[in-house]
């Protein structure tokens, strides 16, 4: 197996795109949650090669977790990774930085090649690279790559064939300051005599250009209004954009399942099983596919222009405060949206110790589908007030909710091991034409990824509910009585003295359990419990408001009141009732002890606050 | 004087580094080294990142690891 090693930003993930084709899958290193990806090179390359992308690293002398997968690809020897050698991946605009990575490879004795990356950008300056050159000075073979158009990958191949292969290799002793000036100093030799008509850095359109956005783009600001610009652009797209795919993929199982349903027959267990069972299911998994597709084509689209890391750069200090970097910022806004998306698009945050955090705060921030139940219960606490007062509140519980998120952070990054890419010092990368294949493939592995990896549980777990919801079955009865019957009716029943310090009875119970399929099943489930039935969904808002109204605990006092509704209110704000957002939790961290616990405090304290909120209001 | 106190596109050299020894390494990793030539390019409000330039290179740096380069200013 060859790795690929080089600086995050190197082009390195270009490469990889070119050298496999589609033939790649995501791998997870023993023990370590960081990604690499695993491929064999394309066909049209003769002979096939596995080849693996590692991690983006400075040096061989690992500083974050995301580096130390690098490291062990390289020197730990196991057996599913027997690296043999390597592509070093070099930038050739800035190859003189990059040399220490290079001879660090050499010292440790493994065999290698060097991938020249962006030469397209030297040569629109007339700036020719004399690879010839350079390949006798650092006494490895030099490919000149085209990553716009791919020239150079099969003349790479057939270096890298050329290798002599070895296995168990050892690290190079940790480089001290006069190392790195040795080898800055031998670079900066080389450089005078391989690349001819050297220009000085500002004459060159490319950095020029670079320097050129910077001045506007990290304007204190004209920098900060076009980052919300951009970051407002990206949330809409998944907000609104996202919204009517999701109502066709939505629309299309609904359609799909009551066809089922009528072709069937009433009262058909098949049918209901095919429908409201598999189908509804399968429809649970990929109502999130136009969400996370959208929003990996924004990400990509910034991280490839290089843009990304400056807006990272921007909104850092506040994100600082609380233990985080200015990297979470996208996957936390994300969340405003939808865990879902949100919780994968933390792959980008580089430091392990940061991302933990940011995966087990992005269920506070305040995702779309609490929205219906925020309408629900805010109509049914400002009924016939002004419309005023229901969004002040909304606004209220938005804020609370950013509010805990950051408590929560900080709190948890004093408790966690701190990782060193948390003090956040980083090469920019200059400003590039994103490729729109890189882009594009991006996009698609991770909804691909999505459904493979995180489709599963959330089907197995909608099939659990609808096994929940549907036995034992009572053909008789109507659909309240068969809800207040069925196994998720029953333990709402059993587990009503959980419910009752926060004002609820049984039956907002089955409404908190059923929610768990989704956040906003909350409002359909309190409509079949009161037997509410309505043509339009403002006429069902209306008659379930009424029928909250008129619900009573059996010694006749309502149930419904200012403290048990603000304790509803509060229990949803925190609260992690949601199967999909699970799901992905495991699949993101690979653990589902991180997903049990998160659940289980998160729900927890949930609980605790709304009993909390409940006692002091009444 | 540090680089949080540099002011901004004035050439640099740096004389000292102090901090802990993965910050230093991964400094010099970045070709932030003793008797370098770096620029202070950009200042964020709010003493957010500050963005350094070195040779062709930017680097975005937080103020507490800013604080440990010193550095002198070239007439």
């Amino acid at each position: 197996m060859i790795a690929l090693v080089g600086r995050p930003n190197s082009g390195k993930t270009t490469l990889f795109n070119w050298l496999t084709g589609s033939r790649f899958r995501a791998v997870n290193y023993p023990g370590a949650t960081v990604e690499c990806y695993l491929g064999q090179t394309h066909g049209r390359y003769g002979e096939s090669l596995e080849v693996i992308d590692t991690p983006g690293t400075y040096s061989l002398f690992p500083k974050s977790f995301d580096e130390e997968v690098t490291y062990q690809t390289l020197f730990k020897n196991y057996k599913e990774y027997d690296v043999q050698g390597a592509v070093v991946v070099m930038d050739a605009t800035q190859w003189q930085r990059q040399w220490p990575l290079v001879e660090q490879i050499k010292e440790s004795g493994i065999p290698a090649v060097v991938a020249l990356t962006m030469t397209d950008l030297l040569r629109k300056e007339n700036q020719n690279l004399d690879d010839k050159q350079l390949s006798e000075l650092m006494q490895l073979p030099v490919v000149p790559i085209d990553g716009q158009l791919g020239g150079g990958v099969s003349e790479l191949l057939q270096e890298v064939r050329k290798l002599e292969r070895k296995s168990g290799f050892h690290p190079p002793e940790e480089w001290s300051e006069d190392k790195y000036k040795k080898a800055q100093r031998e670079a900066s030799i080389w450089s005078a005599r391989v690349q001819k008509n050297k220009k000085n850095p500002e004459d060159l359109t490319y950095f020029d250009r670079t320097r050129y956005w910077d001045d506007i783009l990290l304007h204190p600001i004209a920098g900060l209004l076009l980052f919300f610009t951009v970051m407002f652009a990206l949330f809409s797209s998944i907000f609104w954009l996202a919204d009517p795919f999701m109502g066709w993929v939505d629309e299309g199982f609904s359609w799909l399942a009551n066809s089922i349903l009528e072709w069937g027959g009433e009262g058909s267990l098949w049918a209901d099983f095919f429908s409201n069972g598999l189908v509804a299911s399968l429809g649970a998994v990929m109502v999130f596919v136009p969400q996370i597709f959208i929003l990996f084509f924004g990400i990509s689209f910034l991280e490839d222009t290089g843009y990304l890391a400056r807006a990272a750069t921007l909104i850092d200090r506040p994100f600082s405060a609380v233990g985080l970097s200015g990297r979470s910022f996208v996957p936390l806004l994300s969340g405003y949206a939808c865990a879902v998306p949100a919780m994968m698009a933390a792959r980008n945050i580089r430091s392990a110790t940061e991302r933990w955090i940011a995966l087990f705060i992005i269920p506070l921030m305040t995702c779309s589908a609490r929205l219906p139940v925020y309408a629900l219960l805010l109509s049914f606490l400002f009924f016939g007030d002004a419309a005023w007062k229901p969004g002040l509140a909304l606004a209220g519980l938005y804020f609370s909710a950013l509010i805990l998120g950051a408590i929560a952070a900080a709190v948890l990054s004093r408790w966690l091991p701190s990782d060193n890419e948390m003090s956040f010092l980083m090469e920019l990368p200059l400003y590039r034409r994103p490729s729109l294949r890189v882009v594009l493939r991006s996009a698609i592995t991770r909804t691909l990824s999505y459904v493979r990896r995180a489709g599963p549980i959330i089907f197995v777990l909608a099939m659990l509910i609808w096994l929940g919801t549907t036995f034992p079955r009572q053909l008789d009865m109507s659909e309240t009585q068969q809800l207040q019957n069925s196994y998720i009716g029953q333990v709402g029943q059993w587990v009503e003295p959980i419910f009752e310090p926060m004002g609820s009875d049984w039956r907002i119970g089955i409404g908190l359990i059923s929610a768990f399929a989704a956040r906003e099943v909350f409002v359909s489930t309190l409509a079949i419990v009161f037997g509410v039935t309505s043509e339009t969904e403002e006429g069902l808002t209306n008659s379930l408001i009424s029928s909250m109204k008129g619900a009573l605990w059996p010694d006749g006092s309502p149930l419904f009141t200012f403290a048990s509704v603000m304790a509803i209110l509060v229990f949803f704000m925190i609260a992690l009732q949601c199967m999909s957002t699970f799901a992905i939790a495991v699949r993101e961290m690979r653990s589902w002890r991180f997903a049990l616990t998160q659940l289980i405090v998160l729900n927890l304290i949930a609980w605790s606050l709304a009993v909390v909120t409940y006692q002091i209001l009444s | 004087m540090n680089l949080n106190s540099a002011k901004p596109h004035v050439p640099l050299r740096i004389q000292h580094i102090d901090g802990n020894e993965s910050t230093l390494q991964r400094l010099r990793e970045l070709g932030i080294l003793l008797q370098t030539e770096v620029m202070v390019v950009r200042k964020s409000p709010w003493s957010g990142p500050l963005v350094l330039r070195v040779g062709t290179a930017f680097i975005a740096m937080r103020s507490v690891d800013a604080q440990g380069v010193f550095v002198e200013e070239l007439a």
